[in-house]
């Protein structure tokens, strides 16, 4: 009779689990999942739920409903929880006397906190949960979930484990080609998460010395598996700075921290504002010079705040004491027009002050030579013209005439 | 010909005053020469007082305004030019007892103002010729304006115009000597002396401040 009904209950199992699925030939009272998905799987998740069944020699059924791992993905060195959770699909409780996780390769299972477990009742669940650490290599480890029950029988089932150590990856989308002492220069980054899980508190920060910032630093927060967002910094360098950006992200409750360096090349940005005068028009007044040209941008960025003054050695008088063109952009022009007494100088010294975007200020110095102008001179400085000087030597000669013939009367 | 006619002013002025001394004052025509001497010196002053205006940057704007108080103030001085210059010749022929009312002296001199009116014709021509086609610089400063103005005086038109002007002027005192030697009963001799003072004078200032 008890034969039967062993039968019978091997024969209801396997109904139970499905067409299709096969059971290995495993001891009395054990079994291994039966619908146990790759964590490499086409939709890249990490599984989180497996089922599975055991059969005890008492006819009721022990069930792992699910496992999920926190984080989902861990890092070397990094500690997690693994969650079980086992459910009495029978219709009698089941003793349970222990519960234990093995450790496998680079996952180690830290404590033993289910010395003792008791009893599941019918249609109830009762979830264990493991801290892990993950060690090295990467891969996929498959620490055993085993449940003891009397007389010998329980339930032991791989968990998948992946650890993987890909950090974020993190690369330079804006940066110059090279670095001005003490000018600001934009740095925009690209912080890419390869991995399968999210990652949290994702915070990025310039360190070095000899630099300013701003800003100080750019939290992310949360980046998603496969997610990208950008961080854009205003960098100033001093002479012989260090610079990098540190990167803390968190998988879990684990920190992690990488960093990037900036190589800092210092010389004059090729993409800066040029600023070229031409078209000098110098006349005099008395002692003061009035010079008229223009201004061009020959570079590649804007120029704003354009004042052109003159240098030292001249003395700017009203009314252009200095001239403020604004702002000129690449490849535009400006004229302007300056006053100032320049005694004893064959050219004059001008200064052109502008700001770039960032709001530094910068200064470029031209010379002018002062070739005066003959039609800025009072007057045109052209010699009287031959009909003119006819036509005074004609009034003379007539009012001579008739000076002279109103005596003879 | 008329002994009254404006020929016979610039061709024969002994004759044209000698006429006129047997008839009563008449100041009417000889206003119309001042008068058209006068709008002639208006013109121009409305010409340089413009340019100035132009030339201040806090005036520029108000060039029709600056230039007509410039016009109507060379207006009045030509005008007062005209009592001046008879009480300048009254006075001086005092001394060599002169006799005639002031109201007919001032009557021939008004008449020896026709020269100055064809003479500022042409230097207005001139300096027309020369403002018109002049950059103005902007200048703040007054004693930089007195400075640019002094230089364009200097200039070969403006010098030009200046000598016919004086040229004029002296025809002016040509006439006018035989004028006063009419209205106060004078001697050539102290006509020439009572009319040649006060011109020559103003003559050499003129030429000190186109020389200098």
């Amino acid at each position: 009779m008890k034969r039967l009904l062993l039968l019978l209950c091997l024969v209801a199992a396997t109904l139970v689990v499905g067409a299709g699925a096969s059971l290995p030939t495993l001891p009395a009272g054990f079994t291994i999942p039966t619908t146990a998905v790759s964590p490499t799987g086409d939709t890249g998740q990490v599984p989180t739920t497996i089922a599975t069944l055991i059969v005890t020699a008492a006819g009721n059924q022990l069930q792992v409903i699910s496992t999920q791992l926190d984080p989902p993905v861990l890092m070397q060195g990094d500690r997690g929880t693994l969650a079980i959770e086992v459910a009495n699909t029978g219709t009698v409780p089941v003793r349970v006397s222990q519960a234990t996780v093995s450790s496998d390769n680079a996952v180690t299972i830290e404590g033993d906190p289910y010395q003792t477990v008791g009893v599941i009742g019918a249609g109830n669940r009762m979830t264990f949960t493991f801290s892990v650490r993950a060690g090295s290599p990467d891969g996929v480890a498959y620490p055993v979930f085993s449940l003891s029950v009397p007389e010998g029988r329980g339930l032991r089932v791989p968990v998948p484990v992946r650890v993987d150590s890909t950090a974020p990856a993190v690369s330079f989308v804006e940066r110059p080609e090279v670095f001005t002492a003490g000018r600001g220069e934009s740095v925009v980054l690209s912080i890419g998460n390869p991995r399968q899980n999210a990652l949290n508190g994702v915070m990025i920060t310039p360190r070095g010395s000899d630099f300013t910032t701003k800003p100080s630093s750019v939290f992310i927060g949360e980046l998603a598996p496969n997610g990208q967002t950008r961080a854009a910094f205003n960098l100033t360098p001093m002479e012989n700075a260090t610079l990098g950006f540190e990167l803390v992200f968190y998988n879990g409750l684990n920190r992690h921290a990488t960093t990037v360096d900036l190589q800092l090349e210092y010389g004059e940005s090729k993409q800066r504002a040029e600023l070229l005068l031409s078209n000098f028009v110098v006349e005099q007044t008395g002692k003061v010079y009035r010079l008229t040209g223009d201004i061009n941008n020959a570079g590649l960025r804007s120029a704003r705040s354009v004042v052109i003054a003159p240098g030292e050695g001249a003395t700017p008088t009203d009314p252009y004491p200095r001239y403020v063109i604004g702002s000129l952009e690449p490849d535009d022009f400006a004229s302007f027009e300056l006053n100032f007494l320049a005694e004893n100088r064959t050219t004059v010294p001008l200064a052109i002050s502008y700001k770039d975007d960032n709001g530094d200020a910068f200064e470029e110095r031209a010379q002018a030579a002062l070739n005066v102008n003959q039609t800025g001179s009072a007057g045109t400085g052209e010699p009287l013209p031959l009909a003119w000087i006819v036509l005074g030597l004609v009034l003379a000669a007539g009012v001579g005439y008739l000076i002279v013939r109103s005596w003879r009367r | 010909m008329s002994e009254t006619s404006l020929l016979t002013l610039v061709t024969n002025p002994r004759a044209f005053f000698e006429s006129l001394e047997e008839r009563p004052v008449g100041l009417l025509v000889p206003a119309l020469f001042v008068l058209l001497t006068a709008l002639i010196s208006a013109v121009s002053a409305y010409q340089i007082s413009a340019i100035v205006a132009q030339m201040m940057p806090q005036l520029r704007g108000m060039g029709p305004v600056i230039g007509g108080i410039g016009a109507i103030s060379a207006l009045v001085v030509v005008l007062l030019m005209w009592v001046i210059y008879t009480a300048i010749f009254f006075a001086i022929s005092m001394a060599f007892n002169g006799r005639g009312d002031f109201g007919r002296l001032l009557s021939y001199v008004g008449y020896g103002f026709l020269p100055q009116a064809i003479g500022g014709i042409v230097a207005l021509v001139l300096s027309w010729s020369l403002l018109s086609n002049l950059r103005v610089p902007s200048i703040t400063d007054p004693a930089m304006i007195s400075e640019w103005t002094q230089s364009l005086m200097k200039d070969p038109s403006m010098r030009l115009a200046s000598a016919i002007s004086l040229l004029f002027l002296l025809w002016s005192a040509n006439i006018w000597i035989f004028g006063v030697r009419s209205g106060r009963k004078l001697s050539t001799r102290d006509a020439v002396i009572t009319v040649g003072i006060p011109v020559l004078l103003y003559v050499l200032y003129t030429i000190y401040t186109l020389v200098i």
